[in-house]
């Protein structure tokens, strides 16, 4: 793909530009008045605190807060600061929580012990050189300290160009999922033909909330049923699900696969209670043939451990009945590393087929923003991610790692939700939408070439047999079966 | 451990006991009385006032011929109890009924 875009920029007149599907922008974006800054991430585990004036420490970590220090008084720092605009007292905070944990502390494991988002948020701090040249060296001096896990320049803004909009950076450098495969599913390299940006097709997700006010989600997404859940943590992961689908196409954050689907969403809860099984079949009645659905919940199962919501017999017979209506059930397998084919699971909807596209999670070659190869830490690409559950009815896998797309407010913050956008969305949760953009597009693709929609079934088919194949990793046999990654060039060949 | 965003707590959603009827019997919800298809009816007497059971999924309007998976969903109920009762306390109740094949509060769900 990086030939491709290369292929797409040309000189128009004296000055370089890049084409890109949101349009053009400059090549030339280090001359932009916006100054650079470095977002440092401390690790959890480092006693490390921040104010304007530097970092601090206890006297046992005195050393690492004096090497920070070291590292930014060689250079003209304007201003030090929470990425997410904590107070002083909710930083100093920070110190009494990392001083008890181990290296590499589990999230989950430690969330009880202070290990919360409130925590993790105050490890970010950001720094702003005078000279916005000094970013990337400030940043690369800040990745080689013990008590930093990642510093990187913050993405740029892309300078206005024809009708672009004020304020917000364009993140879809950073969507490398769309990218050509084996990278990503090849959603860019589809877009021009007819349909297959998910035209006339209407997906539907089902979860508990999401902040359908954002800047780059398209306006009137219709709530079909049931209670929203008034959490902020729910609502970041509704509207990162969106994102990845059906953000607009402007010069603007981010891109989504099927950008002119229609979206829609239900709620998971109905009468004050989960009811998944009704939420499936209340979207079914409302969608049409050629439709698509995406469960984005998982539960916990026999073992303890999180499975596929098609496991309780209810929901499984929702699924088959939306699917025996043309409707296509997308499903995360969930974050469990449960073994769908244990013993246990005979005969429970693990082990038979619901007509629904099971997604695992996979791990991505980079996010085309963390440019640095550090995802070797974690394993090979397209094998399976540690945490993901894999078995023979899952279909397909999709970036489980670093997806980039709204919410958040990792990548850009500010005192308005409407704004924030992350790098790092992860879990089956981010893979599921990818393949359910990807299943809009061929959906769209074949309405707009044959004059009607796949059946649920082709569709899972041809995406399984024209994907970029799983492979194995240390610890990942291909027997921990989660499929291919979608290739959409190759996909569309057989609609 | 793994990757998930629980449900919040606070009451804002609670955890309903699950049941599936016995093949044969179905529920009328307007009479809140179970009826077998031989006409033994059940009406529950041991469930705390303001409790409610409802249809997992309510049966479509119209006459449409209901497919099999649509037949097999009509045999959920969810039996929602005030905020203050406990789920886990009244499976064993639910079970204990005759239309009632099995019995077990809702699924622990989270985001993936």
């Amino acid at each position: 793909m990086a030939k491709k875009r290369a292929a797409k920029s040309k000189a128009l007149g004296s000055q370089m530009w890049q084409v890109t599907k949101a349009g053009l922008i400059s090549a030339k974006i280090g001359e932009v008045d916006t100054p650079d800054y470095v977002v440092a991430e401390l690790k959890y585990e480092s006693p490390v605190a921040f104010t304007a004036a530097g970092f601090a420490a206890p006297a046992a970590a005195e050393p690492q807060a004096s090497r920070l220090n070291q590292v930014l008084g060689k250079y003209d720092v304007a201003a030090i600061r929470s990425h997410f605009g904590m107070k002083a007292a909710a930083i100093r905070e920070r110190i009494k929580v990392a001083s008890h944990l181990p290296a590499a502390p589990s999230v989950a494991k430690f969330a009880g012990k202070g290990l919360d988002s409130e925590f993790i948020h105050s490890g970010f701090v950001e720094i702003v050189p005078k000279e916005g040249r000094d970013a990337k060296k400030i940043a690369k001096d800040l990745e080689a300290q013990d008590a930093v896990w990642k510093a990187y320049v913050a993405p740029r803004p892309v300078p206005a160009a024809v009708g672009s909009e004020p304020g917000s950076r364009n993140f879809e450098p950073a969507q490398g999922y769309l990218y050509s495969a084996p990278d990503g599913v090849g959603a860019e390299d589809v877009w021009d033909q007819a349909g297959a940006k998910g035209e006339k097709i209407a997906v539907c997700d089902i979860e508990g909330n999401w902040n359908r006010q954002h800047e780059d989600l398209p306006t009137g997404i219709k709530l079909l049923g049931g209670t929203p859940i008034n959490d902020l943590g729910w609502r970041n992961h509704g509207t990162a699900v969106l994102g990845e689908m059906v953000s607009v196409p402007n010069k603007l954050g981010t891109v989504g696969i099927c950008h002119k689907a229609a979206a829609v969403v239900q709620a998971a809860v109905i009468n004050g209670v989960f009811n998944t099984a009704r939420a499936i079949a209340n979207a079914a009645s409302k969608l049409k043939a050629g439709d698509v659905i995406l469960i984005e919940l998982q539960a916990t199962g026999p073992n303890g451990k999180y499975v596929a919501m098609q496991y309780w017999d209810d929901i499984f017979s929702a699924i088959v009945a939306a699917t025996a209506n043309g409707i296509t059930v997308v499903e995360a397998a969930g974050n469990g590393n449960e073994d769908f084919d244990l013993p246990i699971f005979n005969n429970t909807g693990l082990q038979k087929d619901s007509g629904a596209i099971v997604v695992g999670a996979g791990i991505p070659p980079a996010n085309h923003f963390d440019f640095d190869n550090s995802y070797q830490l974690i394993g090979v690409p397209r094998s399976r991610i540690w945490f993901s559950n894999y078995g023979k009815i899952l279909s397909v896998q999709g970036w489980g790692w670093h997806v980039t797309t709204l919410a958040y407010g990792d990548a850009q913050g500010g005192s308005s939700e409407n704004v924030w956008y992350t790098l790092r969305f992860s879990g089956t949760s981010s893979a599921s939408p990818i393949v359910t953009g990807c299943v809009a597009c061929v959906q769209g693709r074949a309405k707009a070439k044959n004059g009607n929609p796949l059946s649920p079934g082709k569709v899972r088919q041809i995406l399984m047999k024209t994907g970029t194949p799983q492979v194995a990793g240390p610890g990942v046999p291909l027997t921990q079966r989660i499929g291919p990654l979608p290739n959409l060039p190759e996909a569309m060949k057989l609609v | 451990m793994f990757p998930a965003v629980p449900a919040p707590g606070g009451g804002q959603v609670r955890v309903p006991v699950e049941a599936k009827l016995k093949p044969g019997w179905h529920y009328d919800s307007d009479q809140r009385v179970f009826v077998s298809d031989s006409g033994e009816t059940f009406q529950p007497t041991d469930l705390p006032r303001k409790a409610k059971i409802v249809h997992k999924v309510p049966p479509p309007s119209g006459a449409k011929k209901l497919t099999k998976a649509e037949q097999d969903l009509q045999r959920y109920l969810q039996v929602i109890l005030p905020p203050a009762e406990s789920a886990a306390a009244y499976v064993e109740t639910v079970q204990t009924w005759p239309c009632i094949a099995d019995a077990r509060t809702g699924p622990e769900i989270s985001l993936p």
